[in-house]
C-alpha cells in the first residue's frame, strides 16, 4: 500500500515538515483512519485553546505549579502529532515553571498561540489534502 | 449503570489523547470508559470497577499515583498501566513498586497499547484470588526451592508478590544460589504459567550469535544463516523471557535489548518486518549492577527498565540450617537415582557441612552430595566421605569441630562422674549448661569469646546467659 505520506506532492510536505513529523502523522493514520482525523483535530484545538487560556491564567496568578503541569499536558498532546516546536517550547516552559523560573516562564509563554496556530493550520491543511 | 460494562476506564486529562487511546482500543472492541480528572476517576470507581485501569499520573487536581494506592490498599483486583511522559523512567519504576501491572511511556503508538492491554484484560480475566501471603507457618519447599531460612521466606514472598504483575523482575546473587530456580518459579506463580518460559544464557552463547539467538534472523541474513530461526524473544511471547548473565550482552545489543522492551517490537536479523511480542523480562546477573552502571558496561536506561523489582538471592552460607536441610534432600534424591542406601550425616560432617563457606552456593551442595553418593557405597556419611575441599576443612577447624569432640568424649570419659549412674543424681539441663559453659570460661582465662568458639557458642549467647545467671545470684545472695 502505498503510504499517504508518500501521495502527497513533495512541495506541500516540505511545507508542513517543518511543523509536524509526517511519520508521526502517518503512523496515527495507519492506527486509526483518514476519516478519524477531522473529529481528532477538532478535539486537539478546542483542548490546546483551553490549555493556553489556563496557561496565561496561571501566568497572571503566579501559580507555576499549575502552569508546569498545563505545560506538561500540552507537551504530551503535541509530541502525539509529532509536532516538535511545539512540544520543545512546551517543555521549556514545564522545566522552567518547575524550576520557579518567572522571567523564562514569561518571556516563553506569548510564544505558544503562534506556533500553536501552525500546527493547528497545518493539521487542517493536511487533513484537507488528505479529503481531495 | 451502562448497558455495555466497560472494560477499561482511561484517566487521561487531554481529550485529545483519550480520544486517540479510544480509538486505539475500539479496533480491538474493547470497550472504554474515560475520566479526565482524579475526581472524575473517582466517582467513576465509586459506581463499579473495572479489569483494567491506564492511568495517567499527572492530572490536574492531583497526583494519579493517589488512585494507584487506594486501589492498592483497597486490596482492589483492578489491573492498572501507569502512563508515564517519555523520560519519566522514575516515576514508571516507583508506580510499578506501587502495584501497577505495566507502564506505557508516552508517546506510544496503538500496538503497543493494544498488546499491553490485551495482555492485561486476559490476567484479569483469569486472575483467581490472590492467595493468602501472611502466614506463620515457615515454608520449607517453595517450587523447585527447598529451604526454610528466614532469608528464603524473603524471596518466596517477594516472588509471590511480584509474580502477578508484569514488572520486570532482575535477580542478583552469587553463583549457584539459584536465581534461575527463581526466574522459573516466577514464571510458574504467575498467570503466563501455561505460556512458554525461555531461559538465555549470556555468557554462554558466543557475542556475534547473540542477537541472532534473542531476535532471530531470516535465512541468509548472515553467513552460515541457512535456515529462518525464531528467536527467544518471540518464542517467549505470552510468557517469560530469562535472560541469565545480562552482564555478559554487548553494549550494542543492549541498545537493541532496550528498544524492544520499550516497544515490545522485535525485528529478525535481515528482516524488516515488525513483530509485535508480549514477553514478560526476568534477568539476572552475578556481578553487582550498580557498578556495571557506573563502570559504563550497562546501559543506565536498561538498568532502570530491568531493574523494577529487585530479588537478591541470599548466598547458601547465610541461610542457616537450609544447609543440612537441602543436603539431606539431595542425599535422597540422588541415592534413589544411583539406587543406594544412605542413612544420613554423621554429627562431625554435619558441622563440617554448616561451617564451610559454600562459595559455590547450592551448586557446590549438590556436587558435593552428589560425589559422596556416587563414590561410596551407602550407610552414614562421615568425614573420611568427605570429597576435597571438604576433607582438608575439617583439618583446618580441627580445634573446633573435629578435634573437640573427641577430646570432650575422652574427657566426658575421664570424668563419668559428671553422667547420673542414679535416677537421684540425674541434674536439671539448665544446670548442667551453667557448670559447662563457667568451666569453660574458667578454662579460657575469662576470655569469653574463646570459651564461646570452643563451645561452638555465640558468645552472644554466652554474654545473655551470664546476666541472666548474674540475677539470679543476686537474688540468692538477698535471700
Amino acid at each position: 500500500m502505498p503510504s499517504v505520506v508518500e501521495s502527497l506532492d513533495k512541495q506541500f510536505v516540505r511545507s508542513i515538515g517543518s511543523v509536524l513529523d509526517l511519520a508521526v502523522m502517518e503512523r496515527l493514520l495507519e492506527d486509526t483512519s483518514v476519516e478519524f482525523l477531522p473529529s481528532l483535530i477538532e478535539v486537539f484545538e478546542t483542548e490546546s485553546a483551553q490549555r493556553v487560556e489556563n496557561i496565561q491564567a496561571n501566568l497572571a496568578e503566579s501559580d507555576m505549579s499549575k502552569l508546569s503541569v498545563e505545560a506538561h499536558s500540552l507537551k504530551g498532546t503535541s509530541a502525539t502529532f509529532g509536532a516538535e516546536s511545539l512540544r520543545s517550547l512546551s517543555e521549556r516552559i514545564e522545566k522552567s515553571a518547575k524550576a520557579g523560573d518567572t522571567a523564562t516562564v514569561e518571556e516563553l509563554v506569548p510564544e505558544i498561540p503562534a506556533r500553536l496556530s501552525a500546527v493547528l493550520s497545518a493539521l487542517n491543511e493536511f487533513a484537507a489534502k488528505l479529503e481531495s | 449503570m451502562s448497558d455495555n460494562p466497560a472494560d477499561v476506564l482511561i484517566v487521561e486529562d487531554s481529550a485529545s489523547l483519550r480520544k486517540i487511546y479510544t480509538e486505539y482500543l475500539k479496533s480491538e472492541s474493547i470497550v472504554v470508559d474515560s475520566a479526565a480528572s482524579l475526581k472524575d476517576a473517582r466517582e467513576k470507581l465509586a459506581e463499579r470497577a473495572y479489569p483494567l485501569i491506564l492511568l495517567d499520573i499527572k492530572l490536574p487536581d492531583g497526583d494519579g499515583f493517589e488512585i494507584l494506592k487506594e486501589l492498592t490498599e483497597a486490596d482492589s483486583q483492578t489491573l492498572i498501566i501507569v502512563m508515564t511522559a517519555h523520560g519519566s523512567i522514575g516515576k514508571a519504576v516507583d508506580a510499578m513498586r506501587l502495584g501497577a501491572y505495566d507502564f506505557l511511556e508516552k508517546p506510544f503508538d496503538s500496538r503497543r497499547l493494544k498488546s499491553t492491554a490485551k495482555a492485561a484484560l486476559a490476567q484479569a480475566a483469569n486472575s483467581t484470588e490472590r492467595a493468602p501471603l501472611e502466614s506463620d507457618q515457615k515454608i520449607k519447599q517453595f517450587h523447585s526451592f527447598v529451604g526454610a531460612s528466614d532469608a528464603m521466606q524473603d524471596v518466596y514472598e517477594l516472588i509471590k508478590r511480584a509474580a502477578p504483575s508484569k514488572a520486570s523482575v532482575f535477580i542478583t546473587g552469587e553463583s549457584g544460589t539459584g536465581k534461575e530456580l527463581c526466574a522459573e518459579a516466577l514464571h510458574r506463580q504467575s498467570v503466563r504459567s501455561d505460556g512458554p518460559f525461555i531461559a538465555l544464557n549470556c555468557a554462554a552463547i558466543p557475542k556475534d550469535l547473540m542477537e541472532s539467538e534473542i531476535f532471530g534472523h531470516l535465512k541468509g541474513s548472515f553467513t552460515g544463516a541457512t535456515a529462518n530461526r525464531e528467536g527467544a524473544a518471540c518464542m517467549a511471547n505470552g510468557g517469560t523471557l530469562f535472560l541469565d548473565e545480562i552482564g555478559e550482552m554487548s553494549f550494542d545489543l543492549q541498545t537493541k535489548l532496550l528498544r524492544f522492551i520499550q516497544t515490545g517490537i522485535v525485528q529478525k536479523v535481515g528482516s524488516n518486518k515488525d513483530e509485535v511480542v508480549d514477553v514478560r523480562f526476568v534477568c539476572a546477573t552475578n556481578r553487582e549492577p550498580l557498578e556495571e552502571v557506573r563502570a559504563g558496561r550497562f546501559r543506565e536506561d536498561l538498568y532502570y527498565r530491568l531493574h523494577v523489582i529487585p530479588i537478591a538471592m541470599p548466598a547458601l552460607r547465610d541461610r542457616d540450617d537450609d544447609i543440612m536441610l537441602i543436603a539431606k534432600n539431595f542425599l535422597k534424591r540422588f541415592s534413589r537415582e544411583e539406587a543406594k542406601k544412605y542413612d544420613g550425616f554423621s554429627p562431625t560432617a554435619e558441622s563440617i557441612f554448616r561451617q564451610y563457606s559454600w562459595p559455590g552456593n547450592v551448586r557446590e551442595l549438590q556436587n558435593v552430595v552428589r560425589n559422596i553418593v556416587v563414590l561410596n557405597q551407602g550407610g552414614i556419611i562421615d568425614v573420611k566421605q568427605l570429597p576435597p575441599p571438604l576433607d582438608s576443612f575439617s583439618a583446618q577447624v580441627a580445634p573446633a569441630t573435629k578435634a573437640a569432640p573427641k577430646t570432650r568424649r575422652r574427657r566426658s570419659k575421664a570424668n563419668s562422674g559428671l553422667l547420673a549412674t542414679t535416677l537421684a543424681d540425674v541434674r536439671p539441663m539448665a544446670e548442667i549448661e551453667k557448670l559447662f559453659i563457667e568451666n569453660a570460661i574458667a578454662l579460657c582465662d575469662g576470655n569469653v569469646p574463646k570459651a564461646a568458639a570452643l563451645l561452638e557458642l555465640s558468645p552472644s549467647t554466652i554474654y545473655r546467659k551470664k546476666i541472666a545467671w548474674d540475677a539470679e545470684n543476686a537474688v540468692k545472695a538477698k535471700a
